[in-house]
């Protein structure tokens, strides 16, 4: 019966795979030629309108002569090392000896450390723009694509969202080859491995995976590879392009990848067994698998008195629960059980809540509101209006608001609270704004009982969520002290036995140690 | 096993906030009862019911808040309370309120149970509520007093019988469900706080003054502030208090003792028909006041001391129990309540004639007394 619609949906494949084909398999099947104007001609041809390209014709008149052409995108090389480093032996230099022409001249006659031969215009198109030179000879059906990269990078600076107060303070780049030097400068051993793959069909972007070849899960390792080449996109900017699309759940509001910019960071998940993938581009490195805790740790968890830190983590956890629950709570108090309070706050409360016109649902959902507007204007706006946002914010929200009567105080201090315990865990944010609206309507409809069925479906939601198989929370893991030693506190180090349970085959982080002393 | 645990703890988490009506009651739309207090209107046959409300419409925002009594008549306790919305914008919320005041007129001749029934019956109010009788000609003339600690009487008068047992011991704090289970129990009766008024300069303000002792549901008589110290010495709810002595020729007692611990302990025996209560205390007390220029470190003195202490509780703990058992006939120290507990059967037997066992069980009291401190003088 539906025969017809069937049909329609495969002629409408059948349209895709044919325009996908176009764009991806083009230069697929082009080789290069033998002759250097065919050659030309082909490339100029791609690259028809794109002036930067430059194409440098060399003619030698040695024995024999010989013809030569460099290409090369203006701005994205060096002049310096074209000039002197292959224009200027090409020029000078005869290329002697047996085998492939191209083989001779990378080994005798070019001055570039990297250098490959190819004869692939996919492949040619891809180097060329990133800042390669290609070399054609006449002749010759290969072409050699040398490394002459050069752009201008940004320098290593401390990343501005996730400061720290000691320890380290280099982050990653945008340049994937200085972002690899740190990790490699920080794991000095033959087990870090770094498997690249390039994804993006107009960007081309190289991604890179990098773990400890002996900590790693290989079953993780092989899904994530298995994942990575299903990804057919045009382009990758940023590392959320491929978490987005390679995680467990892709519709939770919860994060199952996890991401950083610090490379101490890094270096720390991958001694624990994780993997990183670094997109060129990106400064933010992904991690995985991701556990739920992950969300609340710092690395200066690691660095400072465990006493402390201990304290602050468990402050983040509170932190995650208020800025979800505190605006439901207090309108499932406020307007549904008077009778939670004690009196004096209940009258406090009442009495500031007189003379407003607004029923507290709506007077909380409009605060929220508005503070999450002034978090984001705090974000986009320039920096140099910032003084305008604090005096709005500060004082016609906060205080003019109250003495119009236009909002209870005790709200001010429950969306205060709200938004500073927020801030603390930027790594939830996305739940963070969802779930509290949740739980501020189920609470505002009907109540605690709303409000407890909203954390229960919270609750399940969060205990069914995995990332590349690892359960982010685990309930079904015994109580021991190695399995719980990093979650709720941070142990001393001397007691940092075993990696975390799950992530790799290899738990034992350092021998159990008889007691110093 | 950990899931379980935590599936547990889950549970019992949730199911601690299911309880109670949902229902969305804007807070500006309430009037937060903190005291009732219970009058009958003789005239016209109509309970006269009297709540004091927080009074939050003129009330500045540093001030203390006031309270503002609003009156209302009913047929019954419910009817008078709803009565209550032809008069007020705003609905009265009983969830918060604390006290529950009833004139001695009402409690004497119609009883406490209708009503303390609502109270217990209605979903808002709580059961935690606590119950006093009124000494005064109407029971709402108790929070028309005003004190000038806090705003709101009824608060006050709350607090001042909540916490009697932990610092003078010269009343009994009674909860409503108390109350009715006692009532309805007949193995015990209740002893309820009683309020009167008493000139403070120029002001008239309330008092706790002792209390009043109940015969089924209905007052029959009161017990002096000093009487009801030794009714809680017995049922060994006195957590503090001072226990005054006289050791020398001085007209009024000299020495002050503090109570510090209080246990008590009731047993019988029961022997050819006869019955016998056993009342022990045991008491630590602290030498807080000294007149005499008895010298505090020697051991004999302590023990005239002790034994004097005794004697007074023994003697005074007899004289309450035949007050109790001759005057009264009321068994608010629970003897029934204890024979239940220890013997069912005999108990069973015992419980039609009661009544006219009751006042003539024997007592037995043995009191200790401890001096473990005696504080010294800078």
């Amino acid at each position: 019966m539906f025969e017809f619609l069937k049909k329609k949906q495969e002629r409408k494949i059948r349209d895709l795979d044919e325009k996908v084909g176009k764009w991806n398999g083009s230069l697929g099947h082009e080789k290069v030629r033998e002759s250097l104007d065919e050659n030309t001609a082909i490339l100029q041809g791609l690259f028809a309108d794109m002036d930067l390209m430059r194409y440098k014709i060399i003619e030698t008149e040695g024995k024999p002569p010989m013809r030569y052409l460099l290409v090369f995108c203006d701005g994205v090389v060096s002049n310096e090392v074209i000039n002197s480093n292959v224009v200027k032996p090409l020029m000078m230099l005869t290329p002697t000896g047996k085998g492939p022409l191209m083989d001779i001249l990378l080994s005798n006659v070019v001055q570039v450390g990297e250098s490959e031969t190819t004869d692939s215009f996919q492949k040619i198109v891809e180097n060329v723009t990133y800042g390669d030179t290609i070399l054609f000879a006449d002749g010759c059906n290969q072409a050699a694509i040398l490394n002459t990269k050069h752009f201008a990078l940004r320098a290593i600076s401390e990343p501005d969202n996730e400061k720290v107060l000691g320890g380290p303070r280099e982050g990653f780049t945008e340049s994937l080859t200085q972002n690899i030097s740190q990790i490699i400068r920080r794991l000095r051993t033959h087990e870090l491995k770094t498997k690249t793959i390039s994804l993006g069909r107009f960007t081309r972007t190289t991604i890179c995976v990098c773990y400890i070849d002996s900590l790693v899960n290989k079953d993780i390792l092989k899904e994530l590879f298995c994942r990575l080449e299903q990804i057919d996109i045009d382009g990758v900017l940023e590392e959320n392009y491929i978490a987005e699309i390679i995680r467990d759940h892709p519709y939770s509001t919860f994060r199952t990848t996890g991401y950083t910019e610090r490379p101490d960071v890094l270096v720390g998940k991958l001694l624990e067994g994780r993997i990183a993938m670094i997109v060129d581009g990106s400064p933010m490195v992904t991690t995985l698998p991701y556990l739920f805790i992950e969300n609340f740790q710092s690395n200066e968890d690691y660095y400072f008195n465990f006493y402390y830190t201990s304290f602050a983590r468990l402050l983040r956890i509170a932190a995650f629960l208020m800025t979800v629950v505190v605006p439901g709570l207090y309108i499932a108090t406020v307007a549904f059980h008077q009778e939670m309070l004690p009196l004096q706050l209940l009258m406090r409360v009442a009495l500031e809540r007189q003379s407003v016109p607004l029923p507290a649902a709506i007077e909380a959902v409009v605060m929220l509101l508005v503070f999450d507007i002034l978090r984001e204007t705090g974000i986009r706006m320039p920096s140099n209006i910032g003084q305008t946002l604090s005096i709005v914010g500060a004082f016609v929200i906060g205080q003019a608001a109250v003495e119009a009567s236009l909002v209870a105080s005790p709200m001010i201090i429950v969306v205060a609270a709200t938004g500073i315990t927020g801030l603390l865990v930027p790594k939830l944010n996305a739940p963070i704004i969802f779930w509290r609206v949740i739980l501020l309507a189920m609470a505002s409809a009907f109540g605690f009982v709303g409000l407890t069925t909203g954390l229960a479906l919270l609750f399940i939601h969060m205990s069914n969520l995995t990332s590349f198989g690892i359960e982010q929370i685990s309930l079904t893991g015994s109580f021991q002290f190695q399995n719980i030693k990093d979650i709720l506190f941070r142990a001393p180090w001397p007691r940092m036995i075993r990696r975390p349970d799950k992530l790799s085959p290899n738990r034992v982080r350092q021998p159990e140690r008889k007691q110093n002393g | 096993m950990g899931k379980r645990i935590l599936a547990g703890l889950l549970a019992v988490a949730l199911a601690l906030t299911l309880g109670g009506c949902w229902n969305y009651r804007s807070l500006d739309q309430m009037n937060i009862v903190v005291g009732v207090a219970v009058d009958y209107n003789e005239e016209n046959k109509l309970f006269e019911l009297s709540y004091e409300t927080a009074d939050l419409t003129g009330a500045q925002k540093r001030a203390s808040i006031t309270g503002k009594i609003i009156t209302s008549q009913g047929k019954t306790i419910f009817d008078a309370v709803r009565n209550t919305k032809r008069k007020e914008e705003d609905r009265l919320f009983f969830g918060n309120s604390n006290l529950l005041v009833i004139s001695h007129q009402v409690v004497q001749k119609m009883g406490i149970m209708p009503v303390i029934e609502w109270f217990l019956r209605d979903g808002e109010c709580r059961e935690t509520m606590n119950v006093a009788i009124s000494q005064e000609g109407s029971a709402r003339a108790l929070l028309e007093t005003t004190q000038d600690t806090s705003g709101i009487i009824s608060r006050s008068l709350y607090d001042i019988i909540r916490e009697d047992k932990d610092v003078t011991a010269t009343s009994v704090d009674v909860k409503l469900f108390q109350v009715y289970g006692k009532i309805r129990s007949k193995r015990n009766s209740v002893a309820l706080p009683v309020l009167h008024k008493v000139k403070n300069g120029e002001k008239e303000i309330p008092e706790l003054n002792g209390t009043g002792i109940l015969k089924g549901d209905k007052l029959i008589g009161y017990l002096s502030p000093e009487q009801s110290k030794y009714l809680l010495f017995v049922e060994g709810k006195l957590k503090s208090g001072i226990l005054t002595l006289s050791l020398s020729d001085l007209e009024t007692d000299d020495i002050s003792l503090e109570i510090l611990r209080n246990k008590s302990k009731k047993s019988f025996s029961y022997d050819e028909g006869k019955i016998t209560v056993n009342i022990k205390t045991e008491t630590c007390v602290a030498i807080g006041e000294n007149r005499t220029w008895l010298d505090m470190m020697d051991p004999e003195v302590i023990q005239r001391i002790e034994d004097a202490a005794r004697e007074k509780i023994e003697t005074n703990i007899r004289e309450l129990t035949s007050t109790l058992q001759n005057e009264f006939r009321t068994d608010v120290l629970g003897f029934g309540e204890t024979i239940y507990q220890r013997d069912l059967k005999l108990w069973k037997q015992l419980e039609p004639s009661w009544e006219e066992i009751y006042p003539t069980v024997e007592v037995e009291v043995s009191s200790r007394v401890r001096v473990v401190n005696s504080a010294f003088i800078k």
